[in-house]
């Protein structure tokens, strides 16, 4: 389940973790703590978030039926939702079986692509102003890899490569 | 106006049915594998596999071909209807509501989680009556006599009872290309059983399978 802590955790085995192994599991707890945090966050206002995202998508497209706008604004709410719960997991394989491989393809069918494109910038943007710095920077990482792979138009990017880019 | 907080009430938001994390479940104690609905799976070791093409070849030579498309047709019967019940109960709507597209995208996750393969279901001639299925790397393929003839036949079975009745047609399915032949994919047709009856006699005389394709559109002109 939690990556970070799995790795510990089979390392310790037979003996009392090592000191540099107790500071890294400080570490990591304290961030668990802030990925936490932002989960409540994004749980507690997500009609809030949506709703901002929602007005300025209709005025982006006055155009579109209000049907195809909700439609991508769902994909969009399920998208946000698996990523916090990988974020809180730390782990983008959860991610990207859960939802984004399986996703993908029917935003392509649909032909949605522009239209989600925008959305996600809106979302980016909007995410930003609300959260803290902090709790942004825990969430890009999985925001960056539904966006690599909903929207890319070249072949989607591995969880291995999003989980290096995580660290980078 | 669109109403988030109606959006959030009405939609289900759910995501794949078949991630493998949360559909394999299982209790090592007990050897029990199950998926997340409760059914119980089978894990097939590979030697099984082997063996059970070997000793049909043994035993009926050619027509173990025949034998294995009547199992994965029967098979196939089953596995639709479960697949449909536990589709409809995780996403909380009947099978007819939901879109094709949806509804393809889970089996091409069903039969990756399952372990057959990689499944691309190819819509293209859907117009002409044919539904066009390639599996990449199939477990069964890999396990069947090599660089005799197509050994998909358990596969084929299986995708044309299932599209029988999702479509509500008597379908039949005719392999083109086979892994077991050296190609990338394998791959089948499925349509009416008249009108994919000439696919033998066109693959006995070597075309591939576009030009196969193209015959069989022409024919329906």
């Amino acid at each position: 389940m939690q990556k970070d802590f799995e790795r510990l955790f089979h390392r310790a085995e037979d003996h009392y973790l090592i000191p540099v192994e107790m500071v890294a599991l400080k570490k990591h707890i304290g961030l668990l703590g802030k990925r936490l945090e932002t989960y409540r966050y994004l749980r507690d206002n997500e009609a809030e978030i949506f709703q901002a995202v929602a007005d300025r998508l209709e005025a982006d497209f006055p155009e579109e039926p209000s049907q195809k706008l909700e439609q991508c604004l769902c994909h969009w709410i399920s998208t946000l939702r698996y990523s916090s719960m990988a974020m809180l997991l730390s782990n983008p394989e959860y991610l990207q079986y859960r939802l984004l491989e399986w996703l993908t393809e029917m935003i392509e069918a649909h032909e949605l692509r522009a239209i989600e494109t925008r959305l996600s910038e809106i979302l980016t943007e909007h995410l930003q102003k609300v959260l803290s710095a902090e709790g942004f920077n825990l969430l890009k990482p999985f925001l960056t890899q539904s966006e690599t792979i909903l929207l890319a138009k070249t072949a989607p990017q591995s969880p291995e490569l999003a989980m290096a880019g995580d660290k980078a | 106006m669109i109403d988030i907080n109606t959006l959030l009430k009405n939609r289900p938001l759910k995501g794949n049915y078949f991630a493998p994390d949360a559909y394999l479940q299982g209790d090592n104690e007990f050897g029990l594998l199950e998926n997340r609905s409760g059914a119980r799976l089978l894990a097939i070791p590979d030697t099984l596999l082997k063996g059970l093409f070997t000793a049909l070849e043994e035993e009926l030579g050619s027509g173990s071909g025949i034998a294995l498309f009547s199992c994965g047709r029967s098979w196939g019967k089953s596995f639709y209807n479960r697949f449909a019940d536990e589709l409809a109960g995780y996403y909380e709507k009947p099978l007819a509501q939901m879109e094709m597209i949806q509804f393809l995208q889970c089996l091409k996750e069903c039969w990756k989680t399952h372990g057959w393969g990689v499944l691309d279901i190819d819509l293209k001639y859907y117009q002409q009556g044919f539904i066009v299925a390639k599996v990449m790397n199939s477990a069964y393929i890999a396990n069947a006599p090599q660089g005799k003839r197509p050994m998909g036949f358990l596969e084929a079975g299986i995708l044309s009872s299932f599209f029988s009745q999702l479509t509500g047609q008597d379908l039949h399915c005719v392999q083109t290309t086979c892994e077991s032949l050296g190609a990338e994919s394998n791959t089948f047709i499925i349509g009416m059983k008249d009108r994919v009856k000439s696919v033998s006699a066109w693959l006995e005389e070597e075309h591939d399978h576009a030009t196969i394709m193209e015959l069989l559109c022409r024919q329906q002109n």
